[in-house]
């Protein structure tokens, strides 16, 4: 049985409390979302990521370390179980 | 193969990846692994179903695995991304909020995994950057044959993550020694009650915390818990005890992005999503018991 190609789609929820989770981020959505939210450590600590294979080597301590909350809007890492 | 060669040059990584190939990849292990095929002691249902003969166990799932969605992901840990994803269609559990929904429980969806298959993919993975691949599901472990068969055919396979539900039988996890450079285990449940009513299963922690010892031993591990509504203090508490208590160093990663998905609905703690505070206090207890926490 085939199933719709899903390869190029990310998909985003948005919580009607300001939450945007996101499933399958993709790089271009990764810079999307780090233009909406500069001052997320972790969505920028990710797009360090984008630009080379062995970019995650250095990143400051900070960047590595938990996740980020906005007060106005979140970024939820969004992985359910599957 | 430890995360730290995963940052190797590409030349140090294909030396290591063909000594890895070497103790994994060949004819007999394979045929060993295809045994299973024939009498299916992959997952710990141990159903024992002749799946080339057309019977069925618990995951439904034949002797072809399939490939429902495979696409370069930034959504996983750090130290993993862009991490190229393999999803494939069946799984051994029945848990209730799988973001996956049908594409997880229907083992007949997707585009048959080849040899042929997986090298465009790979090609195609490699070309965008991806620093790895990764089976997911579903479940990958009800699949290992046909997995072990498409990589050995593969001619440039990166580092090879396995995002499991940890779920399989120590034979499962010695078949995949040698050919797996990080294990992700999905620790989702701290008490087994929760594991019955949510995903079907019996005998939960004796299963995965034996596992998560096993993948320890062989290579890194990374230890994700993804945060579930009204489900702190009866799984998310044990999980950091127990963490603490046997594998205070291995990489723990929280997840809080939890979504109402497939039958959540259904029931009441799982039919809204987690409250928005609770993915810091979630860190701060795994913080204060001083666990390996990643991003």
């Amino acid at each position: 049985m085939k199933v719709a190609d899903e390869t190029a789609i990310t998909e985003i929820t948005i919580g009607p409390d300001g939450r945007i989770y996101v499933f399958g981020m993709s790089q271009e959505v990764l810079q999307v979302l780090a233009g909406l939210c500069p001052e997320s450590a972790t969505l920028q600590a990710r797009m360090a990521c984008t630009s080379a294979v062995i970019a995650c080597d250095g990143l400051p301590a900070e960047l590595l370390t938990h996740g980020e909350s906005h007060s106005t809007q979140n970024r939820q890492s969004g992985e359910n179980e599957r | 193969m430890s995360l730290e060669q995963l940052r190797c040059p590409a030349h140090l990584f294909s030396r290591l990846l063909a000594v890895a190939e070497r103790s994994w990849g060949t004819h007999e292990a394979i045929e060993r692994a295809r045994l299973h095929y024939n009498r299916c002691l992959l997952c710990e249902h141990r159903c024992e179903a002749n799946r080339l003969a057309g019977e069925r166990g618990p995951c439904k799932a034949d002797a072809t695995a399939r490939v429902f969605r495979h696409r370069i992901e930034y959504s996983e840990e750090l130290e993993l991304i862009p991490s190229h994803l393999f999803y494939l269609s069946g799984c051994d559990l029945r848990c209730v909020f799988c973001i996956a929904e049908a594409n997880a429980f229907d083992p007949r969806r997707g585009e048959d995994l080849t040899r042929d298959f997986l090298n465009s993919a790979v090609d195609w993975g490699r070309a965008r950057g991806a620093r790895n691949i990764q089976w997911v599901g579903g479940e990958p472990t009800i699949h290992i044959p046909a997995i072990l068969d498409a990589m050995a055919g593969c001619a440039n396979l990166p580092p090879v993550i396995w995002k499991s539900d940890f779920h399989g039988t120590p034979d499962a996890f010695a078949l995949l020694d040698g050919a797996v450079s990080v294990y992700v285990a999905d620790l989702k449940f701290g008490n087994n009650a929760c594991a019955r009513r949510l995903a079907g299963i019996d005998n939960y922690l004796e299963i995965v915390t034996r596992n998560l010892r096993i993948a320890a031993d062989q290579t890194d591990l990374i230890v994700r818990h993804l945060l579930l509504p009204g489900h702190f203090d009866c799984c998310y508490r044990p999980i950091v005890a127990w963490m603490r208590a046997n594998l205070p160093r291995a990489k723990f990663s929280i997840r809080d992005g939890y979504l109402p998905k497939w039958q959540a609905s259904h029931t009441a703690e799982l039919s809204q999503p987690l409250s928005a505070h609770i993915g810091r206090h979630a860190r701060d207890l795994a913080g204060a018991a001083e666990l390996n926490l990643i991003t």
